[in-house]
């Protein structure tokens, strides 16, 4: 009877593997995901990883990458002035250079601005085919500037995209997104992608009522974003441009009673890259960057060493010219990357009082990081970079040294990583040249260094769950800081930022197409002071039923008191769902509610009559159509 | 014990072919589109079908054209043979159009498996009834 039993299970177990997993839908299917670009491009030994693979995205319905930011563990959204950055749970805002966005290998970072929230946290996702966004990584092994936080946006392929797709998006508020992407291989050799987005963003508005007058609190949008690839054997050229009108919110006055807060933003790029043997390339990139920011307010906009200006309306012109080698050496046991990257930023800022300020930046770098695996399980990473910046004027040239040690140990069930980095935040062009400043650089200024330890363990269950605990620490020495009594920008000498975080993960799969997933965080930034939430849960559902994708997602963020404006800010649930039915393989059709409970993160400002959501509570009806 | 071991390796088994989707499309393919062969004769310009990825020991990979009984290949080359192609690029099916008779490649984001029914009748070639729903007929010109 035994016997019959088992024969009769090894059957069933055999039988449903050939019915079921050799179907070639299935195989399909397998075959998909299998061969999914992340794999190809992420960095296990560069840091804490969070990767948004394709399928995640399009499950989520992501429209832009704000989308990504907001489900980003120990991170909070957070608007400085008018451009939505994330900042660390609890602490200050990050200093504008911890934080680069790349396209591909593309670094968008402004010159004079040292970041590249002011046109990209926001940016629309249509032609991204998957988003890594790495934690506590010194950014050597991206070939570009270094920086604690990269997130890689990679484009869609267009090889594997041939044909076209239109997504067309509108919102409760009557809002507008569409986007429409055509790739086409020709011939042998030159294949190409090409990508068109358009949107027009109404965003609920705010009200304050002073001096017998009302003022309006807007953030809507309007972005134009061009992007397009062509690939000719072994060259691929990359074309970009990015056009975005946006509303300043609050804007900058002191009684925060804007008449006028807008800021018009621009950004052309083009990038070549060319392999020339083996695992060697050399790249080629040039950046133009217009920012404008129009504003009017009665109530004056504070400048430290000046009377208020009721007109605020700051310019920057930035240009940056680059060129990098890298080459990568493959042996049994290593894998060494060598490269050099020669840049020249400058860019010309018109200050509120029409004064023309200008300079420039020529930043050379040589970089080394070699993986060495030690045994089939065990593999050391090691980095080294040696940066020299040399500024036209007024600013002293600076040497950097940074160095990166790590080991990972990786088996079927295990998968443990150490890291240690010494790094550098590089000093931006904005703090020099201060726009709430009418004169006078900030030639004191040096660069904090940056001391990162990361721990991570991870545990892989028999049945593909995960359990993964990190922790990490950071020092920040000689911090900048904003003080307009003391002036404006200035290093915290001899001071150390400390901040320590931990996250606990748990990772369900109930089968191929539907996981689920909770991380707990928590932040410490050993002082009494919050900026934002110092805590909280975040959990995601993703589930596929016959033509149906289902996905829910509740971020819980603690309460805390604004240290900024002394205001009390209850704990938030943020609320978000998205449905898509897949009327045939080609065209679907979507809903999606963001901020369902209108309880999600709210921030404060100073002088305002409340706290604003950074999220607003809307619905979307999502159609795509791939013909 | 042995069929506790047996028990254990089925998903094992079952894992180690997860990881080889691509290759075992290809066999299936090859399985479907020759049926009542033994031994098939294939010429590829792919590095993914060779004859030490291959599943299935009926496949064997030859070095030209007229050996064949398929050419299989990811990028247009001057053939000099009458053989059915099966392409690895959407673009090659126009490329050869009276002469391919598939295709298993990337589009919309997606990979997909394509027969060519005009074709595949000039080569006498009767797909299982399991690939039948892949069979599509180009317009005519």
């Amino acid at each position: 009877m035994k016997k019959i039993l088992f024969t009769l299970f090894l059957f069933f177990r055999i039988s449903s593997l050939s019915a079921e997993d050799f179907d070639i839908n299935t195989l399909l299917q397998d075959y998909k995901k299998e061969s999914s670009l992340a794999k190809q491009t992420k960095k296990d030994t560069s840091g804490l990883l969070y990767l948004y693979t394709r399928e995640m995205l399009e499950k989520m319905q992501a429209r832009t990458l704000k989308d990504i930011l907001k489900t980003l563990p120990g991170f909070n959204l957070y608007r400085v002035g008018n451009m939505l950055t994330i900042t660390p749970s609890g602490n200050m805002p990050f200093f504008a250079t911890s934080i680069r966005i790349f396209v591909n290998d593309h670094d968008m970072t402004s010159s004079f601005r040292g970041s590249s929230y002011l046109l990209w946290s926001d940016v629309d996702l249509d032609y991204i085919d998957h988003i890594e966004v790495y934690k506590g990584t010194s950014s050597i092994a991206f070939g570009s500037e270094s920086a604690p936080i990269v997130i890689k946006l990679y484009t869609k392929n267009a090889n594997r995209e041939i044909g076209s797709k239109a997504r067309l998006l509108f919102d409760t508020r009557g809002s507008l997104h569409t986007s429409l992407y055509n790739a086409q291989r020709i011939s042998n050799d030159f294949a190409y992608f090409a990508y068109g987005h358009i949107d027009n963003i109404n965003n609920k508005k705010y009200y304050k009522y002073a001096n017998n007058q009302s003022y309006q609190y807007s953030s809507d949008k309007k972005t134009y974003n061009f992007y397009a690839n062509f690939i000719y054997k072994k060259t691929t050229l990359e074309l970009g441009a990015i056009k975005s009108k946006e509303d300043a919110f609050v804007g900058y006055g002191i009684q925060a009673t804007p008449e006028v807060a807008y800021v018009n933003k621009e950004q052309l790029y083009f990038h070549l890259t060319q392999k020339l043997a083996q695992d060697f390339r050399v790249q080629l990139s040039l950046d133009h960057i217009t920012h404008t920011l129009n504003t009017i307010d009665k109530s004056g906009v504070f400048i430290v060493d000046a009377p208020p200006t009721t007109i605020f309306n700051p310019k920057n012109d930035d240009d940056v010219y680059s060129i990098t080698v890298d080459k990568t050496l493959k042996s049994q046991k290593n894998r060494l990357t060598v490269g050099a990257f020669y840049k020249y930023k400058e860019f010309e800022f018109t200050k509120y009082n029409h004064a023309l300020v200008a300079n420039a930046l020529y930043y050379s770098s040589i970089y080394a990081e070699d993986v060495y695996l030690l045994t089939e399980n065990i593999k050391f990473v090691g980095s080294l970079r040696y940066n020299n910046l040399q500024y036209k004027k007024e600013i002293q040239k600076e040497k950097q040294f940074f160095y990166k040690t790590g080991v990972n140990y990786k088996d079927r069930s295990w998968d443990i990583q150490l890291l240690y980095t010494h790094s550098y935040l590089t000093v931006p062009f904005i703090d020099y040249y201060n726009p709430f400043r009418a004169s006078n650089v900030a030639k004191d200024l040096h660069t904090p260094t940056a001391d990162i330890y990361l721990t991570s363990v991870k545990y892989h269950f028999i049945n593909k769950d995960d359990l993964s605990l990190s922790i990490g620490k950071r020092n920040i020495k000689d911090p900048i800081i904003y003080n307009p009594q003391l002036g404006g920008f200035l290093n915290l000498n001899g001071y150390t930022g400390r901040y320590t975080f931990a996250e606990l993960t748990y990772l369900h799969h109930f089968n191929q197409k539907n996981k689920f997933d909770i991380t707990f965080y928590d932040t410490y930034n050993y002082t009494e002071k919050l900026f934002s939430p110092k805590w909280g849960i975040n959990t995601r559902v993703f589930n596929s039923y016959k033509k149906f994708d289902i996905y829910n997602e509740l971020i819980y963020k603690s309460s805390y008191k604004d240290v900024v404006t002394q205001s009390h800010l209850k704990a938030s649930y943020d609320w978000t769902a998205a449905v898509k039915y897949h009327v045939t393989k080609d065209f679907s059709l979507g809903l999606k509610g963001e901020n369902i409970l209108n309880k999600g993160l709210k921030q404060a400002y100073k002088n305002t009559p409340s706290s604003y959501p950074l999220i607003e509570q809307k619905f979307w009806l999502n159609m795509e159509y791939l013909f | 014990m042995k069929r506790l071991l047996l028990l254990l390796l089925t998903p094992l088994i079952s894992f180690a072919y997860i990881h080889n989707a691509e290759r075992e499309i290809c066999t299936q393919l090859l399985s479907a589109i020759f049926q009542n062969k033994k031994v098939i004769k294939v010429y590829s310009t792919c590095p993914e079908i060779s004859q030490n990825n291959t599943t299935d020991s009926k496949i064997i990979l030859v070095d030209t054209p007229k050996k064949a009984d398929l050419i299989i290949t990811n990028k247009y080359i001057d053939i000099q043979s009458n053989k059915p192609i099966f392409v690895r690029k959407y673009y090659l099916l126009k490329k050869y159009k009276k002469r391919a008779i598939g295709g298993f490649y990337w589009q919309k984001g997606r990979p997909n498996i394509i027969f060519e029914g005009k074709n595949l009748k000039k080569f006498n070639i009767i797909l299982p009834d399991n690939f039948q729903r892949f069979i599509e007929y180009a317009p005519e010109e």
